[in-house]
This record gives structure tokens, C-alpha cells and sequence, in this order.
């Protein structure tokens, strides 16, 4: 007779449900305290780039 | 034709989609509303969307396949997918989101040049068509399988109903009919799930009478097999484990259809988010596939493995396996939408409209937009009707993604990162891939065991540093300019 009843994978799969579900909450937390522009910090390394060339940069 | 109930379930459901993608018709007024859903969904329909998108054939029946064959080492597979929809979440959905693009090509243009923009459009537009036929086959024979209907009327009218249905509201269709998709493969698979673990297995004469793990482990074991390593979540090796997770990061992070509801998404916030919640969604899926295609192995309904998870479905009671086929046809429609949708997209937007005829205008574009929806959706339908198997193989084009997807990377973070490199990468990648795939010269798959997309990501990875490190930055690099409609269009704006 085995013991499948509550196999290992189910609980492993539990635990990484879990570990998904408390960083999707710390992820939530942490973007709704980020402020509206804060997007516009974020370095965009194709303008970057562009700069570097001299090419015409289109407004984005 | 054989009318059962799971036939009944399945049409009322058929017709309930089909109306759902015409009621969001109302909603479209522009290109834009098309083709990103006005840039207005919220959290829920961009999560739910892209989960129901990633959770295909693939996902559900061949979940199942391979637990039929090999065991439930299959979990595997959707974790590794939620780790690539996480790092797509964490790292990339935010840049795609800023620069307001629709198709990943059209990123690949602000990243590099004109050059590595077009050969990434190429490249999409045919990857995604051969995988649309290939998608729209698999409906049709999921469909078959229920109604006994010909496999090749099957897939036409499949595949016609789903062109109709995208034609009514583009990516507002999806959006909708996706929260019903959802809600059925969140009910319908768990729910014949647990139907098969609590009532089936205990009928089975080998299983003991017990239900459960327990029962099934009985039962494989008294059909001569090794229950302990079926049910083993490390039954298919490390290797295959590696390959899963490879194949999830390398492949979603620059699939267009997957990943443009992201595009759609109200702002930047809910684009980076999303995706980490559908990972979530999409999670526990091959716990649940997985499971039903051992019951098959184990109660000797078939032995056909990819007929596993529709011969558990055919077999429990008639409403339950009902709705469960319900889900399954969900994930199916969903996918078929999605990559659909996302080849018409690249079409009418990069093809069509940049690339072709700077000139046309928003009023222009919808209407070029529905077309192409139209001329490839039915082009598919009758593609799934005709054409030989051999032609399916083609669908390694789509494979192409894991080197969009490093160029977008490399792009990002490498400050080296040479438009040259993007664009001989894809080359290389799709040059490689098609050698792989057909064995040309020698049998490569013999050597490596490496899934198609990983051998094109790695490619690429090796084309890309190389070309990099010994190109020249000069002032005629990238040096061509963006069509004006480009420039236009944002004025106007």
C-alpha cells in the first residue's frame, strides 16, 4: 500500500504557489508606492544609444 | 455524429463566446482600440488574458501527454513558464510599456535600427502563421474528438469562427471572452480533477477502492508500472527540468502574443504587475492535466497519449467532463485568439503600415488591421484543412521568439549591444533553427537534445556577443530614419 495521499510534489508545488502568492504581494506593495513618473527614471538605453549617435531621437 | 452531453455543453459554449467577442464590438473606434485595447485594460483582463493565452494545447493536452508517457514530472513545466511570465513582469513589461509599443518588432526598432526591425517582423509574421494553422489544427481535432465530426470540416469551421469572433473587437474581443475562459478552465479542469481522484479511481478494480494519489499509485502498479517513479515530480530527469525552465524564460519575454495585452494595459504599474499574477493562474494547471492523463494510463482508456486528457474527460460523468472539455476547448480558443491576433498585429501594424505604406492613417488602419485578421485567420482555417504534416514542421519559425527575446535583453542591459549583432543573431537563429529542425547535414538533435527554441537562443546569444564585440560604432550606424507616419501620428496625439 503507499502513502500517496498527499504526495511530495502537491507539496512542493503548494510551497511555490505560496512563494509566487507572497511576491506577487510584495511586488503589488512595493510598485503602488512607487510614484506615477517614477517610470520616467528608468533608464532607456535606446535613447542612449541614439545619443551616442547623434541620431534624431523621436519623442516617445 | 454522436450527440452526448459533453457535445451539448460544448456548443452552448461555442455560441456564448462567439456572442461575447460581438458585444465587445461597441468598444472599438480607432486602430488603436483594435490593436491595444485603447491602452485602457485593467488588471484583471490583462492577467486573466495572458494566463488564458499561455494555458494552449500545449499547456492542457500536452500536459497530459507527457504525464501519460512519463510521469508527473510534468509539473514542472508551468512552474518554469510562471518564472519566465515573473521575469518578463519584473524586467521588461515596463520598458515595452513606456515606449508605447504594440509589437515587439516595433521595440526592437527603438532598440536598434530599421534593419533588425523589419527581419523581426519577417520573421514574427511567419513564425506566428505556421503556429496559427498548427493551433487551429489542434482545435479542430479536439472538436472532432467530442462531436465525431471530420477532422478537416472540424478545424475550418474552428478556425472561421474564431477569425469572426477577433474581426468584431481585436484585442477587446480577447480581453473579454478571456475572464469567461478563465473562470472555465479555473472550474471545468480542477473540477474533473478532483471528480477523477474522489469518484473514478476508487472504481477501478485495481485501485483498492481507494480514491486519491493512493488509488491511482495502486492502480498504475497493478498495470505493471512503476507508480513511485510516475508519480515522482523529478520522473522526466534534470535535464528535461533545465530545458522547461529554459524554454520559459528564452520564450516569453518577447512572444508577441502572449505578452501584448501587457501592451494594453492602463499604465505602466498594472503591465509590470499582471504577468506576475497570471503566473500565479497559471501555476497548479499541469497538477491537474498531469493527473487525469495517469488516470487514463492507469484505467487503460487509451494508448494514444495525446487522446490521454480527452479520453479521462469522455469517460467520468457527462457533465463534469463536459465542462472540463468546456475548459480545455477555453485554452485552446484562447491561444488560437492570441497568436492570431498577434501575427495580424505585426502584419497590419509593422508590415502594413510602417513598412509598405508609410501613408495610411488611423481610419485606414483599422480597416487594414481587420483585414488582415481576416486574410490570415481564414488562410489558416483552409491551412488546417489541407495542408500535409510535414508543412506543421515549419512551425520552428516560432521558435525565432528566444532570439527576439535575446536581442530585447541585450539591448536593455548591454551597453555594447550593436543594431549589427540584432539583426545577424535573428539570421544566424533562423538559419540554425531550420538546419535543426530538418537535419541538415547531420542529425543535431542526435548530439545536443536541445528543444528547438533553446538551440535558436543560444545561437543568437553566441551570434550577438561575437558581432558585438567586433563591430564599429560610427555615425552611419542606425543612421536611417523612422517613417513619418511614425512622427506624425505622435504629433497628433
Amino acid at each position: 500500500m503507499y502513502t500517496y495521499l498527499f504526495p511530495e510534489f502537491l507539496k512542493l508545488d503548494l510551497i511555490i504557489w505560496g512563494v509566487l502568492i507572497i511576491v506577487f504581494i510584495l511586488f503589488a506593495r512595493y510598485i503602488h508606492k512607487l510614484p506615477g513618473e517614477a517610470i520616467l527614471k528608468y533608464k532607456a538605453k535606446a535613447i542612449e544609444n541614439k545619443k551616442r549617435l547623434g541620431i534624431k531621437i523621436y519623442k516617445i | 455524429m454522436v450527440v452526448s452531453t459533453q457535445l451539448i455543453i460544448l456548443i452552448v459554449y461555442f455560441f456564448f463566446i462567439i456572442f461575447l467577442g460581438i458585444l465587445a464590438m461597441k468598444k472599438v473606434k480607432g486602430s488603436e482600440d483594435l490593436l491595444v485595447a485603447g491602452r485602457s485594460l485593467g488588471m484583471m483582463f490583462v492577467s486573466v488574458s495572458i494566463a488564458a493565452e499561455y494555458m494552449g494545447g500545449l499547456g492542457t493536452i500536452g500536459t497530459a501527454e507527457v504525464a501519460f508517457s512519463q510521469g508527473m514530472g510534468v509539473i514542472w513545466y508551468h512552474i518554469a513558464s510562471a518564472c519566465g511570465l515573473m521575469l518578463f513582469g519584473f524586467a521588461f513589461a515596463h520598458y515595452y510599456r513606456k515606449y508605447n509599443v504594440i509589437t515587439v518588432p516595433e521595440y526592437l526598432y527603438y532598440l536598434y535600427d530599421i534593419k533588425s526591425w523589419k527581419a523581426a517582423s519577417l520573421l514574427n509574421v511567419i513564425g506566428y502563421w505556421f503556429f496559427t494553422i498548427i493551433q487551429m489544427t489542434a482545435m479542430g481535432s479536439l472538436v472532432a474528438s467530442v462531436t465525431g465530426f471530420d477532422l478537416k470540416w472540424s478545424a475550418l469551421i474552428c478556425g472561421v469562427a474564431m477569425t469572426v469572433y477577433l474581426l468584431a473587437a481585436g484585442m477587446w474581443s480577447v480581453a473579454f471572452t478571456s475572464v469567461a475562459f478563465m473562470l472555465t478552465i479555473g472550474s471545468g479542469i480542477p473540477l474533473a480533477f478532483w471528480w477523477v481522484m474522489k469518484y473514478e479511481i476508487p472504481l477501478l478494480s485495481t485501485s483498492g477502492g481507494i480514491g486519491g494519489f493512493a488509488g491511482l499509485a495502486n492502480a498504475l502498479t497493478a498495470s505493471g508500472l512503476n507508480a513511485e517513479h510516475l508519480l515522482s515530480p523529478f520522473s522526466l530527469g534534470f535535464m528535461v527540468i533545465l530545458g522547461y525552465f529554459l524554454g520559459g524564460v528564452l520564450g516569453i519575454p518577447a512572444a508577441q502574443a502572449t505578452i501584448n495585452y501587457s501592451f494594453g494595459a492602463r499604465n505602466w504599474k498594472v503591465a509590470r504587475l499582471a504577468p506576475v499574477l497570471a503566473a500565479i493562474l497559471i501555476l497548479p494547471l499541469s497538477i491537474w492535466t498531469g493527473s487525469m492523463g495517469l488516470y487514463a494510463k492507469a484505467a487503460g482508456l487509451t494508448t494514444n497519449p495525446k487522446l490521454a486528457l480527452g479520453a479521462t474527460l469522455m469517460n467520468i460523468n457527462p457533465i463534469i467532463g463536459g465542462i472540463g472539455i468546456a475548459g480545455i476547448f477555453a485554452a485552446l480558443v484562447s491561444t488560437v485568439a492570441g497568436i492570431l491576433f498577434g501575427c495580424a498585429s505585426i502584419m497590419a501594424k509593422d508590415v502594413w503600415q510602417r513598412w509598405l505604406h508609410p501613408g495610411t492613417d488611423d481610419k485606414y488602419l483599422t480597416k487594414w488591421t481587420r483585414l488582415w485578421i481576416l486574410i490570415i485567420g481564414v488562410s489558416s482555417a483552409f491551412g488546417a484543412m489541407t495542408l500535409p504534416k510535414i508543412l506543421h514542421q515549419a512551425y520552428f519559425v516560432y521558435s525565432i521568439r528566444s532570439a527576439l527575446m535575446i536581442c530585447v535583453a541585450f539591448g536593455l542591459w548591454w551597453k555594447a549591444a550593436h543594431p549589427n549583432a540584432a539583426f545577424w543573431s535573428m539570421l544566424v537563429a533562423l538559419v540554425g533553427g531550420t538546419m535543426y529542425q530538418f537535419s541538415i547535414p547531420i542529425n543535431f538533435n542526435a548530439f545536443f537534445h536541445l528543444h528547438i527554441a533553446i538551440w535558436c537562443g543560444l545561437l543568437s546569444f553566441i551570434t550577438f556577443i561575437i558581432i558585438s564585440l567586433f563591430s564599429r560604432w560610427t555615425a552611419q550606424t542606425a543612421n536611417e530614419l523612422p517613417p513619418m507616419v511614425y512622427k506624425k501620428n505622435k504629433e497628433r496625439r
